[in-house]
């Protein structure tokens, strides 16, 4: 496969968080992401996979290795570069949301774009809105809605500026049984319908299964590949 | 954070509440603690008022002061009598009393009295040195007239004096006036010579009107008598007296005696806000219909200046005190209790009940809270206790209290009812919820608000949401807490800014004093702009002859230089004890000058044939003013400038002060000194003016003159000639004296008239400014003895400068010089600023340092709440630049509304200043309506008021100070923090 369909690509990914006792949290990591794929990272608490969604989302720095996203190497790239990276070339889920109170739903989900600048395309988002069986919700505040719409319009904030690649740290981990079902299927249909690239970070092997491929890590080692 | 706010309200009660004391006891101290005082008793009816001690006044004291008839070579007599006797009447009680010696009795400004036990100390009658009387032979007296009496003022020494059985000045007047009657034969009543006046000291005793006293001196009383307000309501002053004898002595005296009954408010009514009502209770004895027939004083300047600038004002600000503080202590436990909301929800999730969660809180804050706020209460007031207690002993003041209960319950209670109050709001916030819902920071109506607004931008087309619209959506649900603190921040400000007004006024005034009055200052009684030459009629044929009378024949008796403080005078005041600096200063326009050498008679000539066209003879004479003459009729502004002299000993201080005007090639200081050059002040706009008119009218029909030139116009077939007008540094003044006598002086440099920085009075006057010499070959000249019109004296700061002053008075009403003695105008601007430091001053500092401290640490905690949101954005792209560009732009909007400080605190100063604002404007209305000189109606000279009143360059500067450090605090933002705040976040 060519270096064009490759997403994203980490070589020799390590990271220490220093201190008394430093904590090794990944460790000579490789890594890549093809273009369209959904990707579940699953692995056990303190296995350093929120780690390295974070160096993937460029909101951490790795201590060695190289980090090429859309053929950029962004571990050289200064804070201004990577800010203007995160704005237009990555998506976010949280597991918390991580939606602004006082913003309804639509403004949610635009912000990211008004903050790079740009106008929104309103068909566009009307078209999430839609496709993610949200569009009830367009002038509701995140009180008004229930954990799994506001994870849906999570969802589409993080499609609404068209990213690389979205990646999503424990989409579900708020959500019951049954949302967290909905939510795995929506990141499916996003995969398939608009062809998005997807990284899930997830503990729950049910929800991993979702995607096309799941990767173990285990003490900061990528150790198969499933 | 409760520390500081509870450390904040305590200090600044107990400080506000000492600092008012103190107030109160500089008052007491200065005026006395007496609240009406008369010699009826009728005040005791009063349900208020409580008669406490009592002052009998008795007789003036007198001393004998030796009458001079000593006539100085030109012709002026000296004389020292207190009732302004004429000549003619002071030969006949020369020669018919004294006989070869002349004594007159003089009013030394005191008089004798003794007070009832406990009045001094109550009413703080205190003592510069020694002790009151014990036994009858001694006496304690005020300094003023002891060094009035001229007999020094050592304890132990023997002071006597004269007393009058009856020392009405009226009597007395008129058994003067009784005598010389008799005495000129205008009445057939025979007036017994001895009863006027006494001068032999052994034949008074028991017999006559006057007699002498002697007493040793024990203790030296501070200055009270002319302090205390004792004008009484029926017109008459209440004179206290200045000296002290022990009752039985006193009574022992044959004299006339008033007592005075001093009344105080009963015990009961004694409270910390006696002030306020001893007001009122003085408004009500003014007004009320019992006390119609009373005489009797109210001492207004003891009560009536408290903390603040009256009553209504001191309790509107302890209100206001009292809700800022309860406020910020509101804040802090709601901000508190709102942080541990969710260690609460937890535990509602593992099976508390609201009960259960309810008594969590409140045991958090009663077990938590309350004892830190108490630890701090104890700490605080012992540090304010200590505060207040150096200020006490540094300013002499004994105000100091350790411990008021009212005060200590007031504050515990409000503190308790706001920690009480904070606690039962922030439960509401949480109480009975579901879990569920997880953020209730909207209220509904701000949720409809909102979405009006959303449903309007989502028509526009380019709706942007940014950090500011986030920061600022965030303050809408925060919107109550964000409100109170604005109202709170501008309330504090606009205290500040009016205690910055009220600490500046005094300080100014006191700068402006000390620079600009000096502390005595002297000035001959001679009115040397009147008349001052008459000229008979005599066959003047035209000016010129006129001209010459005057020249030649004048005697000149208007020469101002013949009034003057002689210089034996001046040399005895330059040689006082305690003179620092003393400036003599002689005035001069009786003097005509002439320059460039010019014809006087041409010069002149003009004029008079136009004055003698002009005016008509006047009891036989004609009346020149000097002044009116040269300011109607020279030819030119310059000439008409050219004729006021002025003349002081520190010449120096001119000579720098005009230097960049004098001429490099000419000016010469020592020639300066000598008397030879002197230094001319011309109003040039006015001079451009005339030039560009015809100038040389006022000549008349003279033949032409070397040096002059054809008028542009004629008058009756004559041609008229002028000189172009020129002056300028090098040419010659010449100044015409007596008897053909002159002095001809050099121009060392011209300045114009606004550079020169005259007073006004002087501006029209005087511009030809020379030195001691310049002024002495002008006597010379016109064969008079050399003398000052007036001098200006500073005392040493350490000198006994009442003694000082008194010598100087005495001096000047020997020499009848008018005298402004500024040395208790200054003392007080002095004391008045030192006051308002302390108080106002001090606190708004303590103010200002407190709630800034208080508003970094609600910036610092809302940096923390609003850093989670930082993060998240940082992770949508945005920079740390941004971040901080924004918050600086939310930061500046945040402090715009501070400016309403302003107009709050003109609110503050109009209601502080309430009667004397309110007076102004009602005497502004009435003369407006009955058609006075103003045009400006009465509703906008109360917006001129209020703008006066506000001080607006300090306001807006102050303000100003404080939207800037308001607005540093606020925009403050740890961009390291966000940084690492990821694992802080997490």
């Amino acid at each position: 496969m060519s270096e064009l369909e490759y997403v994203m690509r980490a070589k020799g990914i390590s990271r220490v968080y220093k201190g008394e006792v430093p904590v090794y949290a990944l460790k000579n990591t490789n890594i890549d992401f093809k273009k369209g794929e959904f990707t579940a990272i699953i692995g056990k608490s303190g296995s350093g996979k929120s780690t390295l969604l974070r160096i993937l989302a460029t909101l951490d720095r790795s201590d060695t290795g190289e980090l090429w996203i859309e053929g950029k190497d962004v571990l050289k790239a200064s804070d201004k570069e990577l800010a203007q990276f995160r704005r237009r070339r990555i998506g976010y889920v949280y597991q918390d949301y991580n939606l602004f109170p006082e913003y309804t739903s639509y403004e949610n989900i635009v912000f990211p774009i008004h903050l790079d600048g740009r106008t929104e395309d309103p068909d566009h988002i009307e078209n999430l809105l839609n496709k993610l069986g949200i569009e009830h919700c367009r002038n509701k505040f995140p009180h008004e809605m229930s954990g799994g719409e506001q994870q849906r319009v999570s969802i589409a904030r993080a499609l609404a500026a068209s990213p690389a690649v979205i990646l999503a740290d424990e989409p579900t981990g708020n959500l019951d049984v049954e949302n967290a079902t909905k939510v795995a299927e929506i990141l499916r249909f996003c995969c398939d319908e608009f062809k998005q690239t997807i990284v899930m970070v997830t503990h729950d092997n049910g929800i991993a299964g979702y995607a096309d491929r799941i990767v173990r890590i285990v003490d900061g080692v990528v150790s198969e590949e499933a | 954070m409760m520390c500081i706010a509870v450390f904040f309200l305590v200090f600044i009660f107990l400080f506000q509440d000492n600092m008012n004391g103190y107030q109160m006891a500089v008052n007491y101290k200065t005026f006395g603690r007496w609240v009406a005082c008369s010699e009826s008793d009728k005040l005791k009816d009063n349900p208020y008022l409580t008669e406490t001690y009592s002052v009998t006044r008795g007789s003036k004291i007198y001393t004998l002061w030796p009458l001079k008839h000593e006539f100085r070579e030109d012709g002026i007599a000296r004389d020292i009598d207190v009732w302004h006797i004429k000549e003619e009447d002071r030969e006949n009680l020369r020669e018919n009393i004294y006989g070869n010696r002349s004594d007159t009795s003089r009013f030394s400004g005191g008089y004798i009295g003794t007070f009832s036990p406990g009045m001094a100390e109550h009413n703080h009658i205190e003592l510069a040195e020694g002790r009151f009387p014990e036994n009858d032979n001694e006496i304690a007296m005020e300094r003023s007239v002891l060094d009035a009496l001229g007999q020094g003022a050592e304890i132990g020494s023997e002071i006597s004096f004269y007393i009058a059985k009856f020392d009405d000045a009226a009597m007395l007047r008129l058994l003067i006036k009784r005598y010389l009657a008799s005495v000129r034969g205008e009445t057939d009543e025979s007036i017994d010579k001895s009863i006027v006046y006494d001068y032999d000291v052994t034949t008074i005793q028991g017999r006559n009107e006057m007699y002498l006293v002697t007493y040793k001196l024990v203790g030296i009383v501070e200055r009270y008598s002319s302090r205390w307000d004792t004008d009484m309501s029926r017109g008459e002053r209440g004179e206290m007296p200045a000296a002290f004898l022990t009752p039985e002595e006193f009574n022992r005296l044959e004299m006339s005696n008033r007592k005075y009954r001093f009344f105080d408010l009963k015990p009961e009514y004694e409270s910390s806000e006696v002030w306020h009502l001893a007001e009122e209770l003085m408004d009500d004895i003014d007004n009320s219909k019992a006390y119609e027939n009373v005489s009797y004083a109210l001492n207004r300047n003891a009560y009536n200046n408290p903390l603040w600038g009256n009553s209504e004002m001191y309790r509107s600000v302890t209100v206001l005190l009292t809700v800022i503080s309860t406020c910020i202590i509101a804040y802090l436990m709601a901000n508190y209790l709102g942080k541990r909301r969710r260690f609460f929800m937890r535990m509602r999730e593992i099976g508390a009940t609201t009960a259960d969660v309810w008594k969590m809180a409140a045991y958090e804050c009663v077990g938590s809270v309350i004892p830190v706020a108490a630890l701090t209460f104890v700490a605080a007031y012992i540090v304010s206790a200590i505060v207040v207690f150096i200020v006490g002993r540094a300013t002499g003041v004994g105000f100091f209290y350790v411990f008021s209960l009212k005060t200590m319950i007031m504050i515990i209670a409000e503190a308790a009812v706001t920690i009480g109050a904070s606690l039962l709001a922030a439960l509401a916030i949480f109480g009975g919820r579901s879990l569920s819902e997880k953020n209730k920071a909207l209220s509904k109506p701000a949720v409809k608000r909102i979405k009006k607004r959303v449903s309007f931008k989502s028509r526009k087309k380019n709706a942007y949401i940014g950090l500011l619209e986030t920061l600022k959506r965030d303050r809408i649900a925060y919107r109550l807490k964000n409100r109170l603190l604005m109202v709170i921040s501008i309330l504090i400000c606009a205290i500040i800014a009016f205690c910055a007004v009220k600490t500046y006024e005094p300080v100014v005034n006191y700068i402006d004093v000390e620079e600009n009055y000096p502390d005595f200052r002297g000035e001959t009684l001679v009115p040397i702009r009147s008349v001052d030459i008459r000229v008979p009629i005599e066959p003047f044929y035209d000016g010129h002859q006129m001209v010459k009378y005057i020249r030649r024949r004048w005697n000149g008796e208007g020469l101002a230089n013949k009034f003057g403080i002689y210089t034996n005078v001046a040399e005895s005041i330059d040689s006082m004890p305690g003179m620092v600096s003393v400036d003599w200063r002689a005035d001069d326009f009786t003097h005509f000058v002439t320059f460039e050498g010019k014809d006087e008679d041409v010069f002149f000539g003009a004029y008079f044939d136009t004055f003698l066209r002009n005016n008509q003879p006047l009891h036989g004479q004609y009346e020149l003013n000097t002044t009116h003459l040269l300011a109607h009729y020279f030819v030119t502004a310059m000439e008409r400038d050219l004729y006021g002299i002025f003349t002081k000993r520190n010449a120096e201080e001119y000579w720098e002060r005009y230097a960049e005007y004098l001429d490099a090639e000419v000016a010469d200081y020592d020639a300066f000194t000598r008397g030879e050059q002197v230094i001319a002040v011309v109003d040039t706009d006015m001079i451009r003016a005339i030039q560009s008119r015809n100038y040389g009218d006022y000549y008349g029909s003279v033949k032409s003159v070397e040096g002059m030139i054809p008028d542009r116009g004629t008058d009756a077939g004559e041609t008229w000639y002028g000189y172009k007008p020129s002056f300028k540094a090098g040419d010659k003044i010449t100044v015409l004296c007596r008897n053909d006598e002159k002095v001809e002086v050099t121009v060392a440099g011209i300045v114009p008239l606004a550079k020169a920085g005259l007073k006004a009075e002087d501006e029209r006057f005087l511009n030809l400014f020379g030195s001691d010499g310049f002024m002495q070959r002008i006597c010379d000249a016109d064969g008079v003895g050399r003398s000052y019109n007036s001098f200006e004296a500073d005392l040493d700061v350490i000198s006994p400068r009442e003694r000082v002053v008194n010598d100087l008075v005495n001096i000047c009403a020997d020499s009848r010089v008018k005298y402004e003695n500024n040395v208790v105008k200054k003392f007080e601007a002095r004391e008045d600023m030192l006051r308002s430091i302390i108080t106002y001053g001090f606190f708004g500092l303590i103010l200002a340092v407190m709630f800034f401290f208080v508003l970094a640490c609600i910036a610092k905690d809302e940096e923390v709440r609003l850093g989670a949101k930082y993060i998240i954005l940082s992770r949508f792209g945005m920079t740390v630049g941004r971040m901080k560009k924004e918050k600086r732009l939310d930061a500046v909007r945040r402090v715009i509304p501070l400016v309403l400080a302003f107009p709050v605190q003109i609110i503050i100063r109009f209601v502080s200043d309430f009667k004397y604002y309110v007076d102004d404007i009602g005497q502004y209305a009435a003369s407006f309506a009955e058609g006075g000189n103003s045009d400006v109606h009465p509703s906008l000279y109360v917006l001129k008021v209020l703008w006066g009143c506000a001080s607006p360059a300090l306001t807006v500067t102050v303000v100003a100070v404080f939207v800037v450090i308001y607005w540093i605090i606020v925009s403050r933002m740890d961009t390291e923090w966000i940084k690492d705040g990821e694992k802080h976040h997490e």
